[in-house]
C-alpha cells in the first residue's frame, strides 16, 4: 500500500511539474503577420468608437485618426517602430 | 505621422468630444425646435434594459417577420418579433463570439444574416441561430469603413463603402465611395466608384458627408454638398439633386468643432477643406416611386425625416429633439428616441405605405 501510494505522489509530482512547465514557458513572440492584423484590429475598432461616440462634426477628424493609424500598421511601419 | 502627432490627434478628439457633450457648456445658439410629428407609427417599443444601460442599437436590420438590433456597446444581436403580440427584444446571439466586432452594416440574406466592420470581411449567420457562422469572405481590404450592405436577387450582396486611404509620407486624406458586387461564391467586382475627397475635390473633406443604404439590388447613396440622391444598379448610375433642402444653421459648438477639425493634423487637404455653413441636409435617403425620404441633421444631436416630391422638397415628417438616429429600410423606417438619461430608448417603426400617397395631395 504503502508503494501504492509513493507511485502515485510520484505521479502527481510529475503532473504538477509538466503544468509549471508549461504555464512557466515563454509567451510566444507575435509573427508579422499576427502584429499586423491586431493592429488593423484595435485601430477599426478604435475608429467605429470614434464615429459612433462622438458628435457629427467630429467624423472627419475620426476619419484623419484612422487613415494614419492604417498607415501605421503597414509591416514597414510596425518594424521601424519596434527597432 | 509622428507620435507627437497621434498625441496630438488624440487630444483634439477628446477636446471635440468634451464640447460636443459638455452639459455644462451650454451656448444657446440654437432657436428651439417645435416639435414636428406628421405620421404615425405602426408601433413603439420601450427598449429598457434591468441593471445596465439600456440598449445602444447602432444598427437596425429589418426583415419580414423581424427586427434586428445591434448594441454597439456589447456587439449583441437582438430581435424584435414582428407578429408576435409580445414585442420584448430577445438576444439572440453575439457577433464577439467569431471576432466581429463593431459593424458598420447588417443585411438580410435568404441564407442568413450578413454583417460587415472595418475588418473587411463578411459574415453570414444563421437567421435561426445568429450564433451560428455560416460562412465568411474577405470582400474588401481592412480599414475601409462600409456605408451599406444588402443582398442582391441572385444570392449575392452589394456593398457601398468609404474608401479611405492616406498619401505615404504623409497625412494627405482622399476617400472614394465604391459601390463592389459580391456573387455568391465571393468574387468581388467593383460596379461605381466616385472620388469623395482628394486632387479632384480637394475641399469637400468636411463638407460633403455620404452615406448610403441597399435595397433590393440598388444601392441609394446620398451626399450632403451638393445635397444629391445617387442611385445605383447593375443597369447603370444615375445622380439626382434634391432642390429646396432645408438649411439648418449651424450651432455654436458645431462651429466650434468643425474649425478645430480643420485645425487638427490632418494635412493639406484637410488645412483647406471647406466647412459646411449647414448641417448636412441628406444622411440617407429611400426612393418611393415620385416620393423620396431623407434622413438630415436636424440638430446637433437629433435628426428630421424630410419628404421629396419629384426631388423637390414638400415637408418635414418627424423632428423632435429625442430623435436620435433614423433607419430607412424595404418596408419602412425605424425612429429610436433617445431618453438614456431616464434609463430607456424608445423605438418606432413607421410603414412606407401611406408616405407615397403624401406627394400625390
Amino acid at each position: 500500500m504503502k508503494h501504492h501510494r509513493s507511485r502515485w505522489t510520484r505521479t502527481l509530482f510529475a503532473f504538477l511539474a509538466v503544468v509549471a512547465l508549461l504555464l512557466g514557458r515563454p509567451a510566444q513572440a507575435q509573427t508579422p503577420t499576427e502584429s499586423v492584423a491586431g493592429c488593423v484590429d484595435s485601430a477599426a475598432d478604435a475608429f467605429a468608437r470614434c464615429v459612433g461616440d462622438l458628435p457629427w462634426y467630429a467624423e472627419a477628424l475620426c476619419y484623419v485618426k484612422y487613415g494614419a493609424d492604417a498607415i501605421l500598421c503597414a509591416p514597414a511601419m510596425l518594424i521601424r517602430a519596434a527597432s | 505621422m509622428t507620435d507627437c502627432r497621434r498625441v496630438l490627434a488624440s487630444a483634439l478628439l477628446l477636446f471635440v468630444a468634451c464640447r460636443g457633450g459638455g452639459q455644462e457648456d451650454v451656448v444657446a445658439a440654437d432657436t428651439p425646435v417645435e416639435p414636428i410629428v406628421r405620421i404615425a407609427p405602426v408601433f413603439t417599443i420601450t427598449l429598457r434594459a434591468e441593471g445596465s444601460a439600456p440598449l445602444d442599437p447602432r444598427e437596425i436590420l429589418e426583415t419580414d417577420s423581424a427586427l434586428y438590433l445591434l448594441d454597439g456597446r456589447s456587439d449583441e444581436l437582438w430581435m424584435v418579433a414582428l407578429r408576435l403580440a409580445d414585442r420584448t427584444p430577445r438576444l439572440v446571439g453575439s457577433l464577439r463570439q467569431f471576432g466581429q466586432r463593431r459593424v458598420f452594416a447588417l443585411a438580410s440574406h435568404p441564407q442568413g444574416i450578413g454583417a460587415i466592420g472595418a475588418d473587411g470581411i463578411l459574415r453570414l449567420m444563421a437567421d435561426t441561430a445568429p450564433s451560428l457562422l455560416v460562412h465568411t469572405w474577405r470582400v474588401a481590404e481592412p480599414m475601409r469603413r462600409p456605408l451599406a450592405l444588402g443582398a442582391t436577387s441572385d444570392g449575392g450582396w452589394l456593398l457601398a463603402l468609404s474608401f479611405l486611404g492616406v498619401l505615404p509620407g504623409g497625412v494627405m486624406p482622399f476617400d472614394s465611395t465604391v459601390v463592389v458586387r459580391i456573387d455568391p461564391r465571393g468574387s468581388v467586382r467593383r460596379v461605381w466608384s466616385t472620388e469623395r475627397v482628394g486632387l479632384s475635390r480637394p475641399r469637400a473633406f468636411i463638407a460633403d458627408r455620404m452615406g448610403g443604404i441597399v435595397v433590393v439590388d440598388t444601392v441609394t447613396l446620398v451626399g450632403a454638398e451638393p445635397a444629391r440622391v445617387i442611385t445605383v444598379t447593375d443597369g447603370g448610375a444615375w445622380t439626382d439633386t434634391l432642390l429646396g433642402a432645408p438649411r439648418r444653421a449651424l450651432g455654436v459648438r458645431e462651429r466650434d468643432g468643425l474649425a478645430a477639425t480643420r485645425s487638427g493634423p490632418g494635412g493639406g487637404l484637410l488645412r483647406s477643406a471647406e466647412l459646411p455653413v449647414v448641417r448636412p441636409v441628406a444622411l440617407a435617403a429611400r426612393r418611393l416611386g415620385i416620393a423620396t425620404v431623407v434622413s438630415a441633421q436636424a440638430g446637433e444631436t437629433h435628426l428630421s425625416l424630410d419628404l421629396y416630391c419629384d426631388l423637390r422638397f414638400r415637408e418635414t415628417l418627424l423632428e423632435t429633439t429625442d430623435l436620435s438616429q433614423l433607419h430607412l429600410g424595404r418596408r419602412g423606417v425605424v425612429a429610436l428616441r433617445d431618453h438614456s438619461d431616464d434609463g430607456y430608448v424608445e423605438l418606432a417603426f413607421y410603414s412606407w405605405a401611406p408616405l407615397a400617397g403624401r406627394c400625390v395631395a
